[in-house]
């Protein structure tokens, strides 16, 4: 099952060799990473994505809240979090399957971001499984390419307390 | 309030933080640093490889409960003190390490001397970090105290490139009061814990090397004591509560006591607490405590459910965890609690029959000294208060298994990463941080020639380590694997060709002595102890000799090997 963990950490050197050797220390892939900086520029939010079993989750929780520039961790659960994640798909316009595509971006309310000679880029953003069946349906239409940014997750929340532990070291 | 150059910074940091012993080896990168310590308060005590700068600041951190602290250079020197820091990290000790860096031009660029310490340190640290910014120095070493303090302590390098140690700043900007440890209760139902533990019919204590780091001797005393519980101690915990008490039975583990891996094995409920259920010490996890309940209280939540599944998990520093369970326990025998008298009785008869039936035991032979009966030897003339520090090996198991630690901070030993090299360094350190004790190095002939080269600190007067080499030409604890596992097939164990350590100590200008008979050991042992500087003591040991009881690795804890081969015992 895939899960998602979404944690503020320093905007700082280091801080992403630390959390990504984390993972591999622990033997756990890591499917998908977005990171950027929130309101406070010298906080980030990072969201990964990984493939594991639940008790080996809550252990890497607690492994991540110990990284000295880790501020929060949250395993997000559809309840409390909002998930969306983009892609970008590349077509060539003299495809065969090229029309049918276009109905597809239609009934996806895609969005056409490149269009230039024979290729055509298409950006379309959603939950897990809008995304899923939207690249199900561009796959069999044989297009070039799909790049992903992998999801990223928002605290549904008003008062996004997670902040309220903090770190230890940043006072 | 002035300005200050990086390097000034650095030992005005440290000397605020009450540092006033340094080991470390200069080089280019750092030699700004070099150049400001004479106009300090600290001393600096030279080494002769940074790996054992690391383990002396382990030994003087270790025995004192204060940080210990190395000096590097850039690249080498950094990088020569990572089996140090790793070591550090296993056994959760405080230990801050300074390495210098090229300047902040040449990063990046394969600079002389140039090496991705902070790269390289990531795994091997709690944390480490470079400082960029003369303007953050100061706040990154407080943050350094900090951080080697809080909860779990480990070690922590900061990495600060020479052009910043030159630099000048403002300083101080922060409050320069000395860090303390804040001990904290976390989280956990004290209040079940406690009534599981009084209403179990076969209740055991384990502890281990946390409740030392806690200086949570006290606490556990005193539980143990009011609730007759038996105890037992990993490796790192030895002294935590006192070796000769009755209600301890002795280490356990893959060579623990078979008194004390039996009560685990029958055990209802146990009390686990500044543990971590090392495979050393539950031999196969699944036949580790099979019948109990556990109550695991650990500082470090990321130990919690680890290894073990924990009934009664408590996050919390074990001090006050423990002063809980002790109110908790209390009141609840307060309500009147009959059946327990009786139970603990029945209990602690079957432990009584394992321990009559079982105790440690070795044979005695007219002309070759047995090792263990060097640390008998020990134990009796130093009356059990010496500072024992051991390197790695069969040595080190004797060490823990024959002497009495009735307090804590005398036993220093690396445990988690098991590192040859780190006794002679690490004993130097605790000599330095307790002036006028008996620092024993109990250490192999093997582990000994990892390091050896820090004789050169022995010179020193103020140095006065004693220095036992358990000589049995072999790397023994592998030569003892190959004899049981490897059908005696003793390959590249032999240490034939060690140098004459008489001699060698002889060159270091250290008084030294050989002895080989038994009859000579105890004359030859009070000579070492009664010596005023330091002394190495050559003891030619029984190389047949091997360490019992043993677990073998991966076998169920309560499956011991407790005698050599001719009467050959597996117990169940
Ligand atoms: C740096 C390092 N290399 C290898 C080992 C593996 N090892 C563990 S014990 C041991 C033998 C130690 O021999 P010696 O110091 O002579 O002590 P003895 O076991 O004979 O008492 C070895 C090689 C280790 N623990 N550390």
């Amino acid at each position: 099952m895939s899960t998602t963990f979404s944690t503020l950490v320093e905007n700082k050197f280091w801080v992403l060799a630390r959390i990504s050797r984390l993972f591999s220390r622990h033997m756990f892939n890591i499917q998908s990473l977005s990171v950027a900086p929130t309101i406070n520029p010298d906080i980030s939010c990072m969201t990964i994505d990984v493939d594991e079993e639940p008790d080996r989750l809550r252990r890497m929780q607690v492994e991540l809240s110990k990284i000295v520039n880790v501020l929060s961790v949250d395993i997000c659960d559809k309840n409390n979090y909002v998930e969306t994640e983009m892609v970008l798909v590349k077509i060539n316009t003299s495809s065969p399957h090229f029309s049918n595509f276009l109905k597809e971006v239609q009934r996806f309310n895609a969005r056409v971001v490149y269009r230039q000679a024979d290729i055509e880029i298409v950006e379309f953003s959603g939950d897990r499984e809008s995304i899923k069946a939207f690249l199900d349906t561009s796959l069999a239409h044989e297009v070039e390419s799909v790049i992903r940014t992998g999801p990223v997750a928002m605290c549904k929340k008003t008062q996004d307390n997670r902040r309220a532990g903090g770190n230890l070291y940043m006072g | 309030m002035g300005e200050l150059t990086g390097a000034e910074i650095v030992l005005k940091v440290l000397e605020s933080q009450g540092i006033n012993t340094v080991f470390g080896h200069p080089g280019g990168a750092i030699l700004p640093l070099y150049d400001c310590l004479p106009g300090s308060s600290i001393k600096h005590y030279l080494v002769r490889h940074e790996q054992g700068a690391v383990h002396m600041a382990e030994g003087y951190a270790r025995s004192t409960g204060k940080i210990g602290v190395a000096f590097a250079t850039s690249g080498p020197g950094a990088t020569n003190t990572v089996t140090g820091l790793v070591d550090a990290k296993m056994d959760s000790i405080p230990v801050l390490v300074v390495s210098a860096q090229v300047p902040m031009s040449l990063i990046g660029k394969d600079g002389f001397q140039e090496a991705d310490t902070v790269g390289i340190t990531l795994p091997a640290t709690k944390h480490s970090d470079m400082v960029r910014d003369i303007n953050d120095l100061e706040k990154t070493l407080l943050d350094a105290f900090r951080i080697i303090l809080d909860r779990r302590p480990g070690p922590v390098l900061i990495d600060i490139p020479k052009d910043v140690l030159m630099a000048k700043t403002k300083y101080p900007r922060y409050s320069q009061n000395v860090i303390k440890r804040n001990p904290r209760f976390e989280s956990g139902d004290v209040q079940d814990a406690a009534r599981a533990l009084c209403e179990a019919k076969r209740p055991v204590v384990y502890f281990g090397g946390g409740i030392i780091n806690a200086d949570a001797s006290e606490q556990l005393t005193r539980l143990i004591r009011e609730l007759n519980l038996p105890a037992t101690s990993t490796l790192m915990g030895l002294g935590a509560f006192a070796g000769t008490d009755p209600l301890f039975l002795g280490m356990l583990g893959m060579h623990g006591l078979y008194p004390a891996n039996m009560a685990i094995y029958e055990s209802d409920c146990i009390l686990a607490v500044g543990v971590r259920f090392d495979d050393r010490v539950t031999g196969k996890l699944s036949a580790f405590a099979p019948r109990a309940q556990i109550i695991h209280i650990d500082v470090d939540a990321a130990e919690i459910d680890k290894n073990k599944k924990a009934a009664f998990p408590i996050v919390s520093d074990a001090a006050p965890a423990l002063d809980l369970l002790y109110e908790e326990s209390v009141k609840y025998l307060k309500e009147g609690h009959a059946g327990r008298e009786k139970s603990m009785e029945n209990w602690w008869g079957v432990i009584r029959e394992w321990q009559k039936s079982r105790p440690l035991k070795y044979n005695l032979k007219k002309d070759v000294i047995k090792p263990q009966q060097v640390i008998e030897q020990l134990y009796r003339q130093t009356k059990g208060d010496a500072i024992i520090v051991t390197d790695v090996g069969q040595h080190q198991m004797w060490a823990a298994q024959y002497y009495l630690y009735d307090k804590p901070r005398n036993w220093i030993t690396s445990g988690g990463l098991g590192t040859m090299g780190y006794g002679m360094p690490a004993a130097i350190g605790a000599q330095l941080g307790n002036p006028g004790r008996t620092v024993v190095a109990v250490v192999g002939d093997g582990a000994f020639q990892m390091t050896m080269q820090e004789m050169a600190l022995l010179m020193n007067k103020t140095v006065p380590v004693k220095l036992v080499i358990f000589n049995n030409h072999f790397l023994g604890m592998v030569r003892q694997w190959q004899d049981l596992f490897y059908e005696k097939r003793f390959t590249a164990t032999d240490l034939t060709s060690s140098p004459d350590f008489v001699m060698l100590a002889q060159a270091y200008g250290i008084d030294a002595l050989r002895v080989d008979k038994p009859d000579k050991l105890e004359d030859s042992v009070r000579k070492m102890l009664e010596s005023e500087g330091a002394f190495l003591l050559d003891i030619i040991v029984d190389h047949e000799e091997h360490v019992y009881p043993m677990v073998p690795a991966g076998a169920a804890s309560h499956d011991m090997i407790v005698q050599k081969e001719t009467d050959l015992l597996y117990m169940d």
